[in-house]
């Protein structure tokens, strides 16, 4: 099981470390998010190009926003699933998968899924500031610094964003960890409220471009 | 002769400079108007001011009826060229255009065609913007402005990049547009331009009409 790809970088960072951080398992685990984060933020990047001709034809800028929004998450979801389709092939193609039952792949997949959206959601929003260009790398430094504060203090582990995607720091897994329901919730709340500060801070910004 | 957009003493600031400075003109329908002076006078700014791209710290731009800013965020009867023309540059000029177009949904297929070719540019080819020359993309960039017959165009500094057959094609163009009662607001360097298509020049220094 331990030579999946697709369990190394997806699965998490399993909990049996003590003390000390686990630095290969969670190197594994933040390699797919780095490319998240960049291939989302080449997409940004690619398109604020043309964002000086394309603004205005929204006639409004919460119309704007809307579609912006709504656009960028769909390309995060987009760009999770090709990742996780992309390291499952290669898993298959190697044979490394038949031990392994769909549903707990499954599992790990909707968790990693759901942990992309809300990073996704995270990235439009602070795309708005004027840190745009560091937003990949403050979003990276995010999940690193969040899960090694759970790693290093246990009682607010459950509570670290960097945790939130992990099958095998979930109550999924047999040894137990934050409770999936409540996490899938909270991503879910991040995700709508990003929508509604970056509504509410285009309101009262005075210059677009 | 109705007016198309007024601005109204606006002003605006960034932190303590003062990019433009009480600013009041008018533009009415169907002519061609020049905006002159130098680089960091004040026209971009003003330009992205009328648009809605920036907020007045002062004062106000009215579109036809609406008030931008209080009534609408932008003015939806507008083409511009604001700075270089920026596009996807992985697509070809058509499939940008196409882009742009759908997010209004005013125009098909024909209309994009039809404007690419108005300003020399193949709608069929396969180069994608990438390799587009300054005057391609600059052509490109009239085409997107165009596209859609807004009544109002905005455009800073058409001309850069165009060799002199663009110049030609692109002022043929513009005479053609204020013939079918558009209006046209110009920022250009080149007096040329400026004696041959404006009615009205308005120059600008330090932010202020002079």
């Amino acid at each position: 099981m331990s030579e999946s790809v697709f369990i190394r970088l997806f699965a998490g960072v399993p909990s049996d470390y003590f003390e000390a951080i686990p630095l290969i398992p969670f190197g594994q685990w933040l390699l797919p998010i780095g490319f998240f984060l960049l291939t989302v933020g080449f997409y940004a990047e690619r398109n604020r190009k043309v964002e000086i001709f394309s603004l205005y034809r929204y006639g409004t800028v919460s119309d704007w926003w809307t579609k912006h929004f709504v656009k960028r998450v769909i390309l995060g979801i987009k760009t999770a699933m090709l990742l996780l389709l992309i390291v499952l092939t290669c898993d298959i193609v190697m044979g490394k998968l038949i031990l392994l039952s769909a549903g707990f792949l499954a599992k790990i997949s909707v968790l990693w899924l759901f942990h992309s959206i809300s990073m996704a959601a995270f990235f439009v929003l602070l795309d708005l500031f004027p840190i745009r260009r560091f937003v990949p790398g403050v979003l990276f430094l995010l999940e690193g610094m969040t899960f090694m504060i759970g790693c290093r203090i246990c009682a607010v582990s459950h509570a670290m964003y960097g945790m939130w995607g992990m099958y095998l720091r979930s109550s999924l897994n047999e040894t137990g960890g934050f409770p999936v329901g409540v996490i899938i919730v909270t991503e879910a709340v991040l995700l709508a409220a990003s929508f509604a500060v970056g509504r509410e801070y285009l309101k009262k910004e005075t210059d677009y471009i | 002769m109705a007016e198309a957009i007024r601005v109204e003493n606006v002003t605006k600031r960034f932190g303590e400079v003062v990019a433009l400075d009480r600013i009041n003109i008018s533009f009415e329908k169907g002519k061609i108007y020049g905006i002159i002076g130098r680089n960091g006078s004040g026209k971009t700014v003003l330009f992205k001011t009328m648009i809605g791209y920036l907020k007045p710290t002062g004062g106000r731009v009215v579109v036809g009826e609406k008030e931008i800013g209080k009534d609408i965020d932008f003015a939806d009867n507008m083409g511009i060229i604001i700075e270089n023309p920026g596009f996807l540059s992985r697509y070809t000029g058509y499939k940008n255009l196409e882009y742009l177009a759908s997010i209004r949904k005013l125009i098909g297929r024909e209309q994009i065609r039809e404007s690419m070719e108005r300003v020399g540019l193949d709608p069929d080819s396969r180069k994608k913007v990438g390799k587009y020359s300054l005057g391609m993309r600059q052509r490109l960039g009239i085409a997107q402005a165009i596209m859609e017959n807004p009544d109002i165009l905005i455009l800073d500094e058409p001309m850069n990049g165009l060799d002199n057959q663009g110049v030609n094609d692109v002022r043929d163009i513009l005479l053609g547009l204020k013939k079918e009662g558009k209006t046209v607001i110009l920022a250009s360097h080149n007096k040329e331009d400026i004696e041959v298509l404006c009615d009205t020049v308005y120059e600008m220094e330090h932010g202020r009409l002079v």
